[in-house]
């Protein structure tokens, strides 16, 4: 452990962490966008999008995804980028942050699509946002969280199958 | 043209170019003869790459952003167009698996303080390629 309180060693985690938790964001959203263009379905969603909406739902996803990357990694890789603790704890570390990360973008999506329906000051439309936002804490937060588990274990796979490329790198001089 | 959209293509613009300056920079100086002081290269690569993964972020938001501006009028996938942006996806995705072992070897080596890796040429020079391939597909895709 005296070796995470390093200033070398912290730098280097922050970099880790930057750089995991950008490819995750960005991975997951252009499999999504390249899934939807193959079967065709990319026109009619960014045809209902709004651009500055977009711009910054993918904002959110970026930042909650970067500091759970950063919250999975804390202590977990030693000097020469070897484990510091167990890969079951590190994959279980993952699949929870992965989840909490689901349940905190579905949060800061709901609050960027609230915002322009609050600013409409439409009655029956704010009271529809009431009961979307009911919705939302409830059963849409606990499928949030699932499917964010289910993203963190498969992130945690590819992870650790680049951790070993880049082990082998490391090794070849 | 509408400012948020002008805005989203010159910031796409922009990180390309960052990736690309950057990459051709941090090649040079782990290629060169004579080398030039080891942890000058060392500590402009560590900078490179969190340049490199700020603009990557900024990439895939702006370019998501650039192809909402087609809205419905998006081309089918099929079409010429289409499948043109299908590989340039596929190669945008490339890009980022491979430059994930080549931040950790710079960051394991940042943290040691130490001397550049032999691979650094090699990974930056793959990279440098990697990008102006993805470079000529979007001038492809930009000419319909």
């Amino acid at each position: 452990m005296a070796e995470l309180t390093k200033p070398g060693t912290i730098e280097r985690d922050r970099l880790i962490a930057w750089a995991l938790g950008t490819f995750h964001a960005g991975v997951l959203l252009i499999t999504l966008i390249l899934l939807l263009h193959v079967t065709g379905g990319l026109a009619s969603l960014l045809g209902g999008l709004n651009t500055a909406s977009g711009l910054a739902l993918f904002a959110v996803l970026w930042v909650t995804t970067v500091w759970s990357t950063h919250r999975t990694l804390q202590g977990a890789l030693g000097p020469a980028l070897q484990n510091e603790i167990p890969i079951y704890q590190l994959v279980g570390r993952a699949v929870w942050r992965g989840g909490i990360n689901g349940a905190a973008f579905l949060g800061g999506a709901g609050l960027i699509l609230a915002i322009p329906i609050v600013l409409s000051g439409s009655r029956s439309a704010i009271y529809s946002l009431f009961v979307g936002a009911l919705f939302f804490a409830t059963f849409g937060l606990v499928g949030a969280f699932v499917v964010g588990c289910m993203v963190g274990l498969l992130f945690a796979g590819i992870d650790a199958l680049l951790l070993m490329a880049t082990r082998a790198v490391l090794n070849s001089r | 043209m509408d400012p948020l959209h002008l805005l989203v293509r010159w910031a796409h613009v922009a990180g390309m170019a960052a990736i690309l300056g950057g990459a051709l920079l941090v090649w040079w100086l782990a290629a060169r003869r004579p080398p030039l002081e080891e942890r000058v290269t060392a500590r402009v690569a560590e900078g490179y790459e969190w340049i490199f993964w700020a603009a990557i972020g900024l990439q895939v938001m702006t370019g998501v952003g650039n192809l909402g501006a087609f809205g419905n009028a998006l081309p089918p996938p099929e079409s010429a167009w289409g499948t043109k942006l299908t590989i340039k996806l596929v190669a945008v995705l490339l890009l980022a698996v491979f430059s994930v072992p080549r931040t950790l070897v710079v960051a394991a080596r940042s943290e040691a303080d130490t001397t550049p890796h032999l691979s650094l040429p090699l990974l930056y020079g793959s990279t440098t390629v990697i990008v102006i391939g993805i470079l000529g597909l979007a001038v492809w895709l930009a000419h319909g």
